[in-house]
């Protein structure tokens, strides 16, 4: 049984002085002294604790400070509350307690940021029984947003433990007054009402989700596809000047190295000279911001990778973070400067000019020219899904045979290559996953995943590998603590020995990529023979 | 989850008095807190306005057969709840002989509530008994409030071996000096010889103060009826010396 409601609304344009008394009435309570205050609500970019249905409001203190309070999105009662003398950006900015313990697996790294304010004025009804012990309380909120406009009213029915009767009749009251239960959470409504620009939680994905259709040209599809992916660059792209969070960063490049895949997928497709003019400038984006990320990694894994050593490694490691944390800093405002550059600007602006200006001729290039850039190269006109098709089996193919020449006596850059190639087909996959059935997709990705979660940690683990000993020399050179050379030298065995484990491994798992079972899948997937 | 008991062999020293008034001031701080008010009279239900009825009675409830969570009320307290007295409740020990493992069904009872509270404060009748075996097995720490006068040495000795001898050290006792009147020079003697001999006494003193009957009266806890008063500190004081003394609860 869903549980009784306890968030309503009153209809719009209802006269708040009317209702408090209506209520007064048919409560029999006077309303309390009205209380001002103004709330703010918060969540990721990506609404993080809009999807794990939470809400997070923050109101200031009487006696200073901020409280913070975490409830489920559509309730009223909270789950959580926290004094904090700052607001949080972090988790790890919050006391150790209830709040912290409910927000920190929904937000991980990423930041809080206020999405809405309102001024409230809250007019409380407290009803009581014959012992003058509470039993329920009413709450009709008159909310405005901070320029003034009237946002309507909210009215939160707070019931008490045990009094489980004396809500259900303030319920009956409530729906005699004509509010009605919300259909979403105040914060929702609140972000719609208040409009200009003001984003709901959960508004942003950094899931992609491409719509195609099967017949489309493939030069449109390709053009949709970008354009999904520059709306995600630059969705990302003021978060990651700012460092609000790392995430931003994480998901610009990740919707860049998209970009580049699609435009190596679109030869052929897309006009050559358009590919030669871009692919090198988002090379380049991809280059200049790829430092930055290097150390985030670096900082944001560092403390599991201390806690899995000794309990007392952290400490040990305290002046490794320092530098890493320095080398961070250094590294982000060198590549905020480059993304604030002339030449970021100009890519950025020149891509969707080009991007849209083309996207119009693009659905019929046959009868068309592609403007500035020449005309439409031959497959162009070809239905995507044929393309796309093609372009998976020929991937996987070369996935197929680049892995099936791997021994145990192959260099390590052989496997660096074929992790490239599995990214490619995996990126098809991201790209044009809608035009194949998900039941078929499902599995495939999986199989190719395995793979290259193996491939990944073999050359994740070199890296890092190499990055650590480069800031052990700076260690020593600075003079630092035998104790963090000693431990920074544990980190290094740990990642030799997950080196030289998935290394082990790669035969066992490329056996099962390759297996019969696995390219039934693919068969499977692309309906044909072409996998064989 | 952490379990407090305030626990004396003696009655009128105090111990309902601090149950309530500590616990208001954890869910004050923040804290998810239950009361069980174990105590046939009822008083700390009374104070919060609960009628003191358990529905099925006691027998029930420790038996197993009543679901606690059904019977759990809301204080006026934001975070406070109460798992109210009975009048049953007086034939507890009764009851929880006829049990299946005696000594550990207060804490059965109180397991299922483990997701829901980060503290609960146990209210306990006066004696020693079944029912307060039962708490020292279910709690973490014992709040003993002392009057100082000679007899509260000899019943903290007493329970302090009685401890000893049922295998209880895992139970952190935590004495301290309860309805003192520094005018009295018996009580200045005392206070000042007890904490030479038994250093575990905390150091705060909650002193004798009409307040406390008040609370009976109004049905309010010290800072509901007098914010700011000495009792009030008193209280405070006493809240976190306790929680410095635990230590940070496990698992936060």
């Amino acid at each position: 049984m869903p549980p009784e409601p306890t968030s309503y609304v009153a209809p719009p344009s209802t006269d708040a002085a009317a209702l408090i008394a209506s209520l007064a009435q048919a409560l029999s309570a006077a309303a309390e002294a009205p209380v001002s205050e103004r709330w703010t609500w918060w969540d990721t970019f990506d609404g993080r604790l809009h999807n794990a249905g939470l809400v997070l409001a923050s109101a200031p203190e009487a006696a200073g400070g901020h409280v913070l309070s975490v409830r489920p999105s559509g309730g009223v009662a909270p789950l959580a509350t926290v004094v904090v003398a700052e607001l949080p950006r972090l988790a790890s900015d919050l006391p150790p307690g209830r709040v912290r313990d409910r927000l920190a697996p929904a937000l991980e790294m990423r930041a809080l940021l206020p999405i809405v304010s309102v001024d409230a004025t809250t007019h409380l009804f407290v009803l009581r029984n014959d012992d003058d012990k509470v039993v329920t309380r009413v709450a009709v909120d008159e909310l405005r947003s901070v320029d003034g406009t009237d946002l309507g009213l909210w009215v939160r029915l707070l019931p008490v433990r045990g009094y489980e009767k004396a809500a259900s009749r303030a319920r009956d009251v409530l729906v005699s007054a004509g509010v009605t239960p919300a259909s979403d959470d105040v914060v929702e409504i609140v972000a719609t009402a208040a409009g200009d620009g003001t984003r709901p939680p959960g508004a942003y994905s950094s899931k992609l989700s491409i719509p195609i259709d099967p017949g489309q040209s493939a030069a449109s599809a390709f053009l949709t596809v970008l354009l999904v992916l520059l709306d995600a660059i630059e969705a990302n792209f003021a978060g990651t000047v700012d460092d609000v969070d790392s995430e931003f960063l994480h998901d610009l490049r990740v919707a860049v190295r998209r970009s580049r895949s699609a435009l190596k997928h679109a030869g052929g497709v897309l006009p050559d000279e358009l590919l030669g003019c871009f692919r090198p400038e988002l090379a380049w984006l991809q280059e200049i911001t790829g430092p930055t990320r290097d150390l985030d990694v670096q900082l944001l894994g560092l403390p599991e990778e201390a806690a899995a050593l000794a309990p007392d490694a952290a400490a040990e490691l305290e002046p490794f973070a320092v530098l890493l944390a320095k080398r961070q800093r250094d590294e982000q405002s060198a590549m905020a400067e480059t993304l604030r550059s002339d030449r970021a600007r100009a890519l950025l602006q020149d891509w969707r000019e080009t991007i849209e200006s083309l996207a119009s001729t693009a659905t019929d290039p046959a009868d068309a020219d592609a403007g500035e850039w020449g005309s439409w190269p031959s497959g162009a006109t070809r239905p995507i899904a044929a393309l796309a098709a093609k372009r998976v089996a020929r991937r996987y193919r070369r996935l197929l045979q680049l892995g099936g020449e791997i021994t145990e006596q192959t260099p390590a850059e052989a496997l660096h290559d074929l992790r490239k190639q599995g990214k490619e087909l995996r990126y098809l996959f991201e790209l044009f996953g809608s035009l194949f059935p998900a039941s078929a997709l499902g599995p495939v990705i999986k199989d190719l995943k395995e793979l290259q979660d193996n491939l990944g940690e073999f050359q994740d683990t070199e890296v890092q590998r190499h990055a650590l000993r480069g800031f052990g020399e700076e260690l020593v050179a600075a003079g630092a603590p035998v104790g963090t050379i000693l431990t920074l030298a544990q980190l290094v065995e740990r990642l030799a020995l997950r080196q030289h484990a998935a290394r082990s491994e790669f035969a066992a798992r490329f056996a099962r990529f390759s297996s019969q079972a696995s390219r039934k899948r693919f068969e499977v997937l692309l309906g044909d023979g072409s996998a064989q | 989850m952490r379990i407090l008991a305030t626990y004396n062999i003696k009655g009128g020293v105090g111990k309902t008095s601090t149950a309530v008034n500590l616990a208001a001031l954890a869910a004050r701080e923040g804290q998810r807190v239950l009361l069980w008010d174990l105590d046939p009279q009822g008083a700390a239900t009374f104070l919060f306005r609960i009628k003191a009825k358990v529905k099925g009675g006691g027998k029930r409830l420790v038996s197993g057969r009543t679901d606690v969570d059904t019977l759990i009320k809301g204080t006026d307290h934001d975070g406070l709840d109460l798992l109210p007295a009975d009048f049953s409740y007086r034939h507890m020990d009764l009851f929880l002989d006829d049990a299946k493992k005696p000594d550990q069904r207060l804490s059965r009872v109180l397991r299922p509530l483990e997701d829901d509270y980060d503290l609960i404060f146990l209210d306990c009748p006066p004696s020693i008994s079944l029912v307060s075996e039962n708490v020292f097995r279910a709690s973490d720490a014992l709040l003993v409030p002392l009057i100082p006068t000679t007899l509260s040495l000899r019943t903290l000795e007493q329970l302090e071996r009685f401890l000893e001898h049922h295998d209880l050290g895992h139970l952190e006792v935590l004495p301290f000096f309860s309805m003192v009147d520094r005018r009295k020079s018996l009580h200045r003697e005392t206070v000042a010889t007890l904490h030479d001999s038994h250093p575990e006494v905390l150091g705060t003193q909650i002193p004798s103060a009409t307040e406390v009957e008040r609370m009976g009266v109004h049905r309010q806890v010290v800072h509901e009826l007098a914010p700011g008063s000495r009792i009030a500190h008193a209280y405070e004081e006493l809240w976190a010396e306790v929680q410095d003394r635990l230590g940070p609860p496990d698992g936060g």
